[in-house]
């Protein structure tokens, strides 16, 4: 049975980074990583086209999703084996209040990490962590070259 | 719904059953949405149907937004926020901001670049200024659905956090 919360080892950072160079979706969200005490922060560099509305100049609320969205399957694939492949089955994000024209922060919660699905959390921030913009749930099926899926 | 729209045509149908007054600013809108939009115009987003409550659009997602062989899944997410809101001022009586309360997204398969996909979306109500929307993304040429949405929007929020994600 697998770990339902497997570490981050030494190589999570430089494997995190390889995956954001390889996906169009993360360098166009300008995303970046760091280690930040026991676990990882992921950041989302604005520019103005995550704009929702140019009037109010708040996120778009579908930017606000996707960037949490990659962060958690970042999150899941850093902690799983190279072999293991990931799909996102299922994001649900809550806006908990307005975002500004700023960079956005996001750190992940593996709640369960079970042979055959993920189920995260993300919280994501611009002014300090106890001040959450968004949070959402998001669901990763994982298929894992090691394991038979019989169950 | 208006599927057998060719893909290309500009012409859209703008349903009988919207109220006069609100279709300048839906026009307007959905100006925004094709032509100035940072994200959207480089999806080649058109719309084919707007009535009373839905809305339908087509789009291609070029390339640069796939990750490996499939189109990234934040992007339905991108475009069935927007879509959704549209649907809201479809059934107002007068334009309101609004904002997106939660969203739900799933993706049920790989979505494959460079290929039309219609996207369509309805409100199916608002009560207690609480609108509640639903929509979808479909491989035109497969009839494949691809990823399904689900959301709820304030209407009429007020100052900064009057955020109508357009």
């Amino acid at each position: 049975m697998p770990a339902a919360k497997p570490p981050l080892d030494e190589h999570a950072l430089a494997r995190i980074e390889a995956e954001i160079a390889g996906s169009g979706m993360s360098r166009w969200l300008h995303l970046s990583a760091a280690r930040d005490g026991d676990g990882i922060t992921y950041r989302l560099g604005f520019t103005e086209e995550h704009i929702g509305n140019p009037v109010l100049r708040a996120l778009h609320g579908g930017v606000v999703s996707a960037f949490l969205e990659s962060c958690a399957r970042l999150e899941l694939m850093a902690r799983l084996p190279d072999t293991a492949r990931l799909r996102v089955t299922s994001v649900h994000t809550s806006y908990l209040r307005s975002s500004k024209a700023q960079d956005m922060f996001a750190r992940i919660d593996v709640q369960r990490a079970g042979r055959r699905f993920g189920f995260l959390e993300a919280t994501g921030w611009q002014d300090g962590a106890d001040n959450p913009v968004a949070r959402a749930a998001i669901g990763i099926r994982i298929v894992r070259a090691d394991t038979q899926e019989t169950d | 719904m208006n599927e057998e729209t060719p893909a290309g045509t500009s012409d859209i149908a703008l349903g009988d059953d919207l109220p006069s007054f609100i279709v300048p600013m839906l026009e307007a809108s959905r100006h925004h949405i094709e032509k100035e939009h940072p994200i959207f115009s480089r999806l080649s987003l058109q719309a084919t149907r707007i009535a009373r409550g839905e809305a339908a659009f087509t789009l291609v997602v070029p390339d640069d937004f796939s990750e490996g062989n499939a189109i990234h899944g934040g992007i339905f997410t991108i475009l069935l926020d927007t879509i959704l809101a549209y649907t809201v001022w479809t059934r107002l009586e007068k334009f309101m901001p609004i904002a997106t309360i939660n969203l739900k997204t799933d993706y049920l398969g790989l979505a494959q670049p460079s290929q039309r996909i219609a996207c369509t979306a309805r409100c199916e109500g608002i009560s207690d200024a609480v609108a509640f929307c639903s929509g979808k993304a479909v491989m035109q040429h497969t009839g494949d659905v691809v990823a399904m949405a689900e959301g709820t929007f304030m209407v009429g929020t007020k100052g900064r956090s009057s955020a109508s994600r357009l």
